[in-house]
């Protein structure tokens, strides 16, 4: 049962790769070569073109159930990529909200992504959490800010 | 003695310098002790902090944390049976059988006085072998470069993947994401997709940061909520028991030997990293020793080979590293990634041009081995109490220093998204059993790698054929081939998911 899931998990990454071969060739062509004697489209074309040979090779063993490629991680469950999907989301919000709505702060931002993840860590979503999440924070934009000057978005009486 | 020795030797205790190695090795050792947590990933945290920095200090910075955490994770490999990284795992192997004979504080003590002998050994291997590459090498053209690239990212490939077909599509992917940018030599924008962002390409903060830290982070994460917790030692890890371990020394001197020339070789050898020269060290032992039952059951040769040889590798790794500008695994990765960062180019011209740096790296592993003693001896039972501690709340700020660090480079929130992008590409990589070492090696070598074919191209007058009208590449070629069917025919697939399960 586990070489199925695997080999239906590698026919999904040869699916995916071979796309992204084809991305790659697509990008590659029309690209100016002058005088050089390989131009900037040599490369691009010479890896999407064995991407997309070697995700077809993948594809091609993982229909052989038999022939699926060495387990190497455990399987992870549902609730442990869910956490893995949560955390991104948490990551990513903070990326966002630093790019797109300064005006919340770097140390509001923060605050909430490192409580977040603890709790996703196992951390109990009560007040010790958070005040290490709030600690953390502020921590990191005095450091960050005053010490590195590093021109993080700030507290608005900053 | 070469009078630069002296010079690097007080530039390094030195205080501009020996501080931050101070810190490094702290830092090294806390990490390296906390199982779940590695040097690679320490090194990747402190990475932003080094783009300040003076090249030397950045490097000794980076080289404590790599030789504390190397050495310091054994200490909860002994007192708890769970390695704090990959490279003690054949320590971990015994420590059970010293807490059962109740001379864990014993293993501790000997395992720090040997990790330091193996590395200052692997040092020397470093600074006699390497000079003499140095002036070799100059005698290579870009075609040599080209090829010495492709033969060390096909070792690496061969070596480090437990699948070579996923081995050669994680490298292949690694080279597509290094092509991202402009032409260098044409100034043509390539794989840009109408994005401004990209036309600077991807920074290797995001693409290390991601690959290396963000990723083993979401694998801890994705674990089992019991598999991430504290751990209890062991009472008999706290009594150190110096004057015994000091006394084991003499019969320990052929296992350093041997053990030495393991490291030095493994670590030379683009791919296979401190973990796997930890286990060569160890089986080597095994096959010497008079006593074979003992293994598995509290041999103190059985740890001593593990730990000299995971010590002594990284001299053996700074070699290709330093020559050729080929990192051999992930903690050269960072250490050469602070070079390029901070403008500073490995190669043979280096040992000439910037000699004092490479004395200063000779010196600073043989500094940051005797403080990673002195420190690590005396920082037991605070490291033992560090273990106990819930994790839930180091593992975000991790991610917290991931995303900063990211962005401290070129102020970029573009950047910070490309970590998260990378950490998760990591995570489905590892997931699906594809390697990343492959990826990261091949996103640093391609474009130097096209560089130097393209340059080799004008050289030949666009006659490719005309390069095995050179005898040095013919040889290089001859090497490469034998090597790389050696890896495939004779390294055997457990060996491999090794060394794609470590960092």
């Amino acid at each position: 049962m586990f070489r199925e899931m695997r080999s239906r998990a590698d026919l999904g990454a040869s699916i995916v790769l071979v796309g992204v071969g084809a991305v790659i060739i697509s990008q590659s062509r029309g690209l100016i070569r002058g005088d050089d004697p390989l131009g900037p489209s040599f490369f691009p074309m010479l890896i999407g073109v064995a991407l997309v040979g070697l995700a077809f090779l993948l594809g091609l063993r993982s229909l052989r159930a038999q022939d699926a490629e060495i387990a190497i991680e455990e399987a992870y469950d549902h609730a442990g990529l869910a956490r893995v999907a949560a955390a991104t989301v948490a990551m990513m919000a903070l990326v966002f909200g630093l790019a797109y709505v300064p005006e919340i702060s770097f140390p509001i931002l923060s605050l909430i992504m490192v409580f977040v993840l603890s709790v996703l860590f196992g951390g109990y979503p009560g007040p010790r959490t958070l005040a290490f999440a709030a600690l953390l924070s502020l921590a990191v934009y005095v450091a960050f800010r005053i010490w590195f000057k590093l021109p993080l978005p700030g507290p608005v009486w900053t | 003695m070469q009078p630069q020795f002296f010079d690097s030797l007080l530039l390094v205790l030195g205080p501009d310098v020996y501080p931050y190695l101070f810190l490094g090795v702290v830092l090294g050792i806390v990490v390296g002790a906390l199982p779940g947590l590695t040097a690679t990933m320490a090194m990747i945290v402190l990475l932003p902090l080094t783009f300040g920095m003076a090249p030397i200090t950045s490097i000794q910075l980076l080289m404590g944390v790599f030789v504390g955490g190397i050495t310091a994770g054994s200490v909860t490999a002994i007192a708890v049976s769970i390695p704090g990284t990959a490279a003690s795992a054949p320590t971990a192997l015994e420590g059970a059988a010293f807490r059962r004979q109740g001379r864990a504080g014993e293993a501790i003590s000997l395992m720090y006085i040997t990790s330091m002998i193996g590395g200052i050994l692997g040092a020397i291997a470093f600074i006699t072998v390497a000079p003499l590459l140095a002036r070799f090498a100059l005698s290579f053209g870009p075609p040599e470069y080209f090829l010495l690239m492709l033969i060390s990212m096909s070792l690496v490939v061969s070596l480090s993947s437990a699948s070579i077909l996923k081995g050669l599509i994680a490298a292949l992917l690694g080279m597509a994401c290094s092509l991202v940018g402009v032409d260098p030599m044409t100034a043509t924008p390539r794989m840009t997709f109408g994005i401004p962002e990209l036309e600077a390409g991807l920074g290797y903060g995001a693409v290390i940061i991601g690959l290396f830290g963000l990723t083993e982070v979401l694998i801890v994460l994705a674990q089992p909520r019991e598999a991430i917790g504290p751990v209890r030692a062991d009472r008999s890890a706290y009594d150190a028991r110096l004057g015994r371990a000091i006394r084991r020394l003499p019969s320990l001197s052929w296992t350093t030997l041997r053990s030495t020339v393991v490291g030095v070789v493994v670590g030379a050898l683009p791919g296979l990293g401190s973990d796997v020269a930890a286990w060569l060290g160890y089986d080597l032992e095994k096959r010497f020793s008079k006593k074979p039952e003992e293994f598995g059951n509290g041999s103190i040769e059985g740890m001593t080979g593990c730990e000299v040889a995971n010590n002594s590798e990284a001299g053996g790794a700074l070699i290709p590293a330093m020559t050729f500008g080929i990192p051999g695994d992930a903690q050269m990765v960072v250490i050469l990634g602070a070079l390029l960062m901070n403008g500073v180019r490995p190669g043979p011209l280096l040992f000439q041009e910037e000699s004092l740096l490479v004395w200063s790296v000779f010196s600073g592993l043989i500094v940051a081995q005797v403080t990673t003693l002195v420190l690590g001896l005396l920082t037991v039972r605070p490291v033992l109490w560090l273990i106990r501690q819930p994790t839930n709340l180091l593992y975000p700020a991790i991610c917290l220093f991931c995303l900063i660090g990211a962005f401290s480079y070129a102020n970029s929130f573009f950047d910070m998204g490309l970590v998260v992008l990378f950490g998760l590409l990591g995570f489905a990589m590892r997931w699906l059993g594809f390697p990343v070492v492959p990826m990261v090696l091949a996103f640093i070598l391609t474009p130097m790698m096209e560089a130097e074919l393209r340059r080799g191209l004008v050289l030949v007058h666009n006659e490719p054929t005309e390069f095995l009208q050179r005898p040095l590449f013919l040889v290089l070629l001859a090497i490469g081939v034998v090597a790389f069917a050696t890896a495939v025919r004779f390294v055997d697939p457990s060996t491999r998911l090794r060394v794609q399960q470590s960092d």
